[in-house]
């Protein structure tokens, strides 16, 4: 997001979905394996990219193979779902949207 | 919610940022990233990235997740997924070629190039009313339209996405070939990598020069040109790097 919020058009409507507070919740089975850091230099990640903490960081560390869990197929409707957005209110997501087109972006942090 | 504010605020968000305190959403869609251990305070609960597009309904018509966590879908690719056209965003670059018969167009779906963020590099080919070019499958001693975007160091290139086709039956030859008329747009992935923008490096390099190879052979049902190959020479910028929001 270097250049800012892009020009969005009037029929879509984006939402992001940023994380912030964690907490414990209903274990969930782990199928997934991490891809491995270089061994010569376990800053660097399989893509080459270089962090000055340990690709094996929790938060750098990433799936080996694609066939990772990706939530709802194509076809399927989206859960419903209600947060709170960036000014304390809390928003429905398919209400807010009022019959039109979104996108929704899942991501980490707002801070990390 | 303060950071959600700040962050909206400080880069100028024009967009909701939702805050799923808990993870409880991210677990519903089952989206939760489990190669963290449950007993991680610090990071348990974050999702794999990834993003939808839903349609009208709230149906899932597209979607992006990539394995790799700091792989990302780029914003013009999303919008024009979500748009269902392919547009050209302001400050893209574009090059252009033209022959006596057809236009090619050739532009970035983004203003640069960003690490592992992964845009599209389209190719906008237009053929003239009562003329075609060809796409696979073909008999031999056809030629189908391709589209080579050339590897370059820091550049990832993926598969070129062509459309459908339609077909056309020639009885006299009798055969019945594949082929596109009017505008046919041809979307090939690309992404920077870490070989020219790296965390705590200095950019090698502000722009990419990736090369175009367009080939095809324009016909209508009476005559065929010779196939001919167009190179487009296209220069993509490369964003620096930025530092999360603290």
């Amino acid at each position: 997001m270097r250049d800012g919020t892009p020009r969005v058009p009037a029929c879509l409507w984006l939402a992001g979905v940023v994380l912030l507070a964690l907490s414990a919740a209903a274990a969930q089975p782990s199928r997934v394996t991490a891809a491995l850091p270089d061994p010569d230099d376990e800053r660097i990640d399989e893509y080459g990219i270089s962090v000055p903490i340990s690709a094996n960081h929790p938060g750098r560390r990433f799936p080996a193979e694609e066939n990772f869990p990706s939530g709802p197929a194509i076809g399927e409707r989206l859960p419903d779902f209600r947060l709170a957005n960036q000014y304390g209110e809390l928003v429905e997501f398919h209400a807010s949207r009022k019959g039109r087109k979104a996108a929704i972006i899942f991501y980490r942090s707002a801070v990390w | 919610m303060e950071d959600l504010a700040k962050f909206s605020e400080d880069y100028g968000i024009g967009f909701t940022l939702l805050s799923d305190e808990g993870s409880r959403v991210i677990q519903t869609l089952g989206i939760l990233n489990t190669l963290i251990a449950e007993d991680d305070e610090r990071f348990y609960g974050i999702p794999f990235p990834g993003t939808y597009i839903v349609d009208g309904d709230g149906v899932v018509t597209e979607k992006f997740f990539n394995r790799h966590y700091a792989t990302r879908t780029s914003a013009g690719t999303l919008l024009d997924k979500a748009v269902g056209r392919v547009l050209i965003h302001d400050g893209a670059f574009v090059a252009r070629r033209a022959d006596s018969a057809v236009r090619i167009t050739s532009f970035l779906a983004d203003e640069d190039l960003k690490l592992e963020v992964r845009s599209t590099l389209y190719t906008r080919i237009e053929v003239p009313d009562g003329f075609h070019i060809y796409g696979a499958p073909l008999p031999e001693g056809f030629f189908a339209t391709t589209v080579h975007v050339q590897e370059v160091k820091g550049l990832r290139v993926g598969e070129a996405q062509y459309p459908p086709t339609v077909p056309l039956r020639f009885e006299e030859l009798d055969v019945t070939l594949s082929i596109y008329e009017g505008v046919v747009e041809i979307a090939v992935p690309v992404t920077a990598t870490a070989d020219v923008l790296n965390w705590g490096a200095e950019r090698e390099t502000m722009m990419l020069e990736v090369p175009v190879i367009v080939r095809y052979q324009i016909c209508s049902e009476e005559v065929c040109y010779l196939p001919r190959t167009v190179e487009l020479s296209m220069e993509l910028d490369l964003a620096e790097l930025q530092l999360p929001n603290r």
